[in-house]
């Protein structure tokens, strides 16, 4: 499956200068794809708009040649990814409700989402009484149980602890054996680290600069990747 | 531990509430023993009135036809404010038009309007109308209030699920709103007391006020405050129960 992005165009109504000006790109997936770059160049916008709750001034998001519909993307945002007032397990229900599958499939597959992300036992808890790590994992859990095609995280690992980021960058490269995945963060060890398709965001209007493969040899782009964060 | 902590609260809380209660009706024998005016009945005089009301039915009877006026009416204003809150704060109809009623209109003493509604709705509905239009206003402005501030974030998720606006308004707008909403309901349920007893005392059908009213012309003093006595019960428990909810839910959010 292909992520079209093409001639995209948005700036915020109270920015006089453009985020995206006819901006272009391709992620292939399933693959874990990381959106490096610094503060404000665009990275949770770009995320925004293929979530589909930001509306481009110009151009298309499309999977595959279709346009993305209901259910096709599953977005967790830095904060606040779980809605307080649902338990645990009313929020992995969530999109399911809203695309009306039937109540015995939206049991069957909650339950095996929560298990497969091992947080079955906080299935009654509300998000206050989870770690961050583990409000995560939940909000993972969701997006495996919505079958969506694309998951979109944002910062995913920013207020983590070492031990609860790596288990984290574990769940997602698993769950990006069956899909797409996008993790926008500013963090560079981290992203080169941890492999995945690096994607250096960069400028306003925002372009991708580079694109390689992360993991160990990535490290010697270090030098370069800095670079790009002193010309915004 | 909490839970044992808290337990200790609530008897605790009993003891200061009792001991207060006791401290009051003591200060009140020794007043009414003190002074011996006919305007103020001892507390035994009063349990006594109450004791023989509840026995011949009158209290019961009336104390009901006054819940059921109470309730009715809020039911009244918690559907329509609620309703009007919504569409005052996410629509932009509402918001240009709604909006501005409704705070124009809060201001007016609306309980001068009993004489006029008894023409229009007839007896037992002008009680219940002015009762819901009085308490319809704090329901309604809490409730479009907090509609407008619901966090971005819960609604980007909804949206970005497929929700529609429907959607947001059952899972982000009204949980979100639900502490104003019983902030608001908590203040329309006392001013409900007071606006109950004008309503019931202007044209004598049944209720507390009525006999609140009829006892203070006949000059049975004992029989007013036993009255009164019951409708600040009824209020001070409402208040309570609403309360007690309110502290419950913020509890298990934040």
């Amino acid at each position: 499956m292909k992520l079209y992005i093409e001639d995209l165009t948005f700036k915020y109504r109270w920015d006089d200068t453009y985020i995206f000006d006819s901006f272009n790109h391709v992620f292939e997936g399933p693959w874990l794809h990381i959106i490096l770059g610094p503060n404000g160049v665009g990275k949770t916008t770009l995320l925004k708009l293929v979530a589909g709750v930001l509306n481009p001034l110009r151009g298309s998001i499309s999977l595959e040649g279709g346009l993305l519909g209901r259910g096709d993307v599953s977005y967790v945002p830095q904060d606040n990814e779980l809605l307080p007032w649902l338990s645990v397990y009313a929020n992995v229900e969530l999109p399911l409700r809203i695309a009306g599958v039937n109540g015995n499939e939206r049991r069957l597959r909650v339950l095996e989402a929560l298990k497969s992300m091992e947080v079955l036992g906080y299935a009654n808890r509300y998000p206050k009484h989870l770690s961050g790590g583990e409000r995560k994992r939940v909000a993972l859990a969701r997006a495996l149980a919505s079958n969506s095609k694309i998951v979109l995280l944002d910062e995913p690992t920013a207020n983590l602890d070492p031990g609860s980021r790596e288990l984290l960058w574990s769940y997602l490269k698993s769950l990006a054996r069956s899909r797409l995945i996008l993790v926008v963060t500013h963090n560079v060890g981290e992203a080169l680290l941890e492999g995945g398709l690096i994607h250096i965001l960069t400028g306003r209007p925002a372009r991708v600069v580079e694109v390689f493969e992360g993991g160990e040899e990535a490290w010697s782009r270090l030098r370069r990747v800095m670079g790009y964060y002193k010309i915004s | 531990m909490e839970q044992v902590k808290e337990g200790y609260g609530i008897l605790q809380d009993l003891l200061v509430v009792t001991a207060t209660l006791i401290l009051l009706f003591a200060l009140w024998h020794v007043a009414a023993t003190t002074f011996e005016k006919p305007y103020l009945p001892t507390p035994a005089q009063v349990v006594a009135e109450l004791h023989k009301s509840f026995i011949s039915g009158v209290l019961v009877e009336n104390t009901l036809i006054t819940l059921r006026r109470v309730v009715t009416a809020l039911l009244l204003a918690l559907t329509l404010g609620l309703l009007s809150g919504l569409l005052a704060s996410r629509t932009i109809i509402g918001s240009r038009v709604l909006r501005p009623l409704i705070l124009a209109t809060y201001p007016i003493p609306h309980v001068t309007l009993i004489p006029i509604l008894i023409w229009i709705l007839g007896v037992e509905w002008s009680k219940i109308a002015v009762i819901s239009i009085i308490t319809y206003y704090p329901i309604a402005i809490s409730t479009m209030e907090w509609a407008t501030r619901t966090p971005r974030e819960y609604e980007d998720l909804v949206k970005s699920m497929g929700g529609s606006k429907l959607h947001l308004i059952i899972y982000v707008v009204i949980p979100y709103i639900i502490p104003g909403l019983l902030t608001g309901l908590r203040i329309a349920v006392s001013t409900a007391y007071a606006v109950v007893f004008i309503a019931e005392s202007f044209v004598l059908t049944g209720g507390l006020g009525a006999l609140i009213e009829d006892s203070w012309h006949r000059l049975n003093y004992p029989a007013v405050y036993a009255y009164v006595i019951t409708l600040a019960t009824l209020g001070i428990t409402s208040y309570t129960m609403i309360w007690t909810f309110e502290k419950a839910y913020m509890k298990r959010l934040t």
